[in-house]
């Protein structure tokens, strides 16, 4: 990553309200700077990890008029009050950070260890999964508990994370129908992703497993679990021990804390 | 100190003027659909800017107070509120009226036909949770509001603490509230991917706004707006305002509960001054956009902002 340069970005509008840096940028061929398609999964890493850094640190510096800043993983959004912080200012605001070394702006890298029970009603995709990859439902299950994957991005509902670096055999598009109520907590995998839904509701990725622990609760004191840079990975639990700690998790005995395990590098 | 909703409307829920600083954990912004009202409505009353009130989307809502309170209602030129007091006495009022509410006496909005949404401000607001820095409902995230949801019948839920009454004590022209269906837009940040026809018809054609609209999105059917390529990308933040172009091509106005990330392309947003004249749009209106430069976009906000300052006048005595 140290050697990797950057894309120089491009800025565009969204309204007069916010403003984006664009790093897949405009080439002669739309579709790849569209789509991102130009870009090796490396330089992806790249672009998303240089995102996150640029807005951590902006929202430490915390200009006037500067209200939000919503980083995606090839574009970086910045909300404005356009009575107090122009986006020309905004623009020499950040332009003036953004080559500095950010190397050093610390980003959270938790690590979370979570429990997901990939049985029975918990699993509905699971056989077709292991169908389109041609490999067994087991398979599916052991290869998705290999790795350790991390919160490129936070978005779309409070809590829900998009976790990069699942098996490349698991790859598949979303669902060509998706459901209208997925159950919160459901475990998905897609676009060689996996995500763990905050709340029920609509979804089309492809369900493999549930997890008792909520990874969004407004009742808990820091409702939302994840951030950006986090590290998770899986632990496989039985539908008796995936009982046994919704009800720890009812009563209390079950928090945060427990999930959390050192990094050991 | 309470009130008590005896009837919720087809769509009540408490709201202040949204979260910010959050959305980077996927918090939406949330926020009464029209938040220039909530401020009026919240300057009538001598409230703090940041005190929440209940919008009422369509009508159809009451509630009765167990204390004396200060209460208006703003957002519509059309909605009326009647007041009916233990006596069996009932006062009729208008949008803006600044009205004395004694203990017991129940405020009853009826169907009103002109707005999207109107907001029933109270001396103090109402005393919830704040949860990521507001207190509003986003429902679909469970989260702010009471309970995290949309208010139901029965419902008793405290009131905050009001202040003095204002003084100078002001009052408002209605008519700021009237519905706008003429929205300016800026082109971007993905207009690049449509064809010129697209752009073309997005300002030359009107649409007409989608039964299925809600406090999220404010769907719109007319001409198809035609991509260059697939309609999806790799996802980016949203904006109030935005308008998303599925592969259908009907677009889709993200409103105050949108969702903090977007995965379809994203043809233009309307401009800061028209943004509150989005919760005035009702299912079924016709609207149409056109398209203004940064410059003229930060030259309507400046009159849109005097021409609300001028609206709001101290009130004369006698």
């Amino acid at each position: 990553m140290s050697d990797y340069t950057l894309p120089k970005p491009i800025w565009l509008p969204m309204g007069d309200q916010a403003i984006m840096l664009d790093y897949t940028g405009f080439t002669p061929v739309h579709q790849a700077a569209h789509k991102g398609a130009g870009l090796t999964a490396e330089q992806r890493d790249g672009i998303a990890s240089h995102i996150q850094r640029l807005a951590a640190h902006m929202r430490r510096l915390a200009p006037a008029g500067l209200i939000d800043i919503v980083p995606a993983l090839t574009r970086l959004t910045f909300v404005v009050d356009p009575l107090i912080l122009s986006h020309a200012s905004l623009k020499t605001l950040v332009m003036l950070e953004h080559d500095k070394p950010l190397a050093d702006v610390a980003l959270t890298s938790r690590h979370w260890v979570i429990p997901v029970c990939y049985d029975g009603e918990f699993a509905p995709d699971i056989t077709e999964v292991a169908d389109r990859c041609e490999m067994t439902a087991e398979e599916v299950i052991s290869r998705h508990l290999a790795k350790s994957l991390r919160v490129s991005v936070m978005g779309f509902m409070p809590g829900s994370a998009y976790l990069v670096g699942v098996d490349e055999a698991l790859t598949l598009p979303r669902r060509a129908n998706p459901r209208t109520k997925v159950p919160a907590q459901s475990v998905g995998i897609a676009i060689g992703q996996s995500v763990i839904y905050p709340l029920d509701s609509p979804g089309g990725w492809h369900l493999i497993g549930r997890t008792p622990f909520p990874v969004f609760d407004p009742h808990r004191p820091e409702p939302i679990l994840f951030d950006a840079g986090d590290v998770v990975s899986f632990r496989r639990i039985t539908q008796t021990e995936y009982d046994e700690l919704e009800q720890a998790y009812s009563v209390g005995r079950l928090t945060e804390t427990d999930l959390r395990q050192e990094v050991s590098s | 100190m309470s009130v008590t909703i005896l009837q919720p409307g087809p769509y009540s829920t408490i709201q202040d003027r949204g979260r910010f600083g959050y959305q980077h954990l996927g918090v939406p912004t949330g926020g009464a659909l029209d938040r220039e009202a909530l401020a009026i409505g919240n300057a009538l009353l001598g409230n703090d800017a940041h005190i929440n009130g209940i919008e009422i989307c369509f009508g159809g809502f009451s509630v009765q107070f167990d204390v004396a309170s200060r209460i208006t209602l703003v957002g519509s030129v059309g909605a009326t509120l009647t007041v009916e007091e233990k006596s069996g006495k009932i006062t009729d009022y208008r949008t803006c009226d600044v009205i004395e509410v004694g203990a017991g006496d129940i405020v009853t909005v009826p169907p009103f036909g002109d707005s999207l949404s109107a907001l029933l401000c109270i001396a103090g607001g109402l005393d919830v949770p704040v949860i990521y820095g507001g207190t509003g409902a986003t429902p679909n995230a469970k989260i702010g509001g009471f309970e995290g949801r949309i208010l139901q019948a029965g419902d008793v839920i405290p009131l905050g603490k009001a202040g003095d009454e204002p003084s100078p004590s002001y009052q408002c022209q209605r008519d700021i509230f009237t519905k706008q269906t003429e929205l300016r837009l800026m082109l971007g940040p993905q207009d690049y991917w449509f064809k010129q026809e697209a752009i073309e018809a997005l300002l030359e054609t009107s649409y007409k706004v989608s039964p299925q609209t809600s406090r999220m999105g404010m769907r719109l059917q007319g001409a198809a707006l035609a991509h260059k390529g697939p309609a999806d990308i790799i996802s980016d933040a949203m904006m109030r305002g935005v308008l998303q172009v599925p592969a259908d091509g009907q677009p889709i106005i993200a409103m105050a509960d949108h969702g903090t990330m977007g995965g379809y392309t994203k043809i233009g947003c309307v401009i800061a001054a028209d943004i509150d004249a989005l919760g005035r749009i009702r299912p079924g209106d016709t609207i149409s956009f056109s398209s203004v430069t940064a410059d003229e976009a930060a030259l309507a906000l400046q009159q849109h902002v005097a021409a609300r300052r001028a609206a709001l006048t101290v009130k004369s005595e006698g």
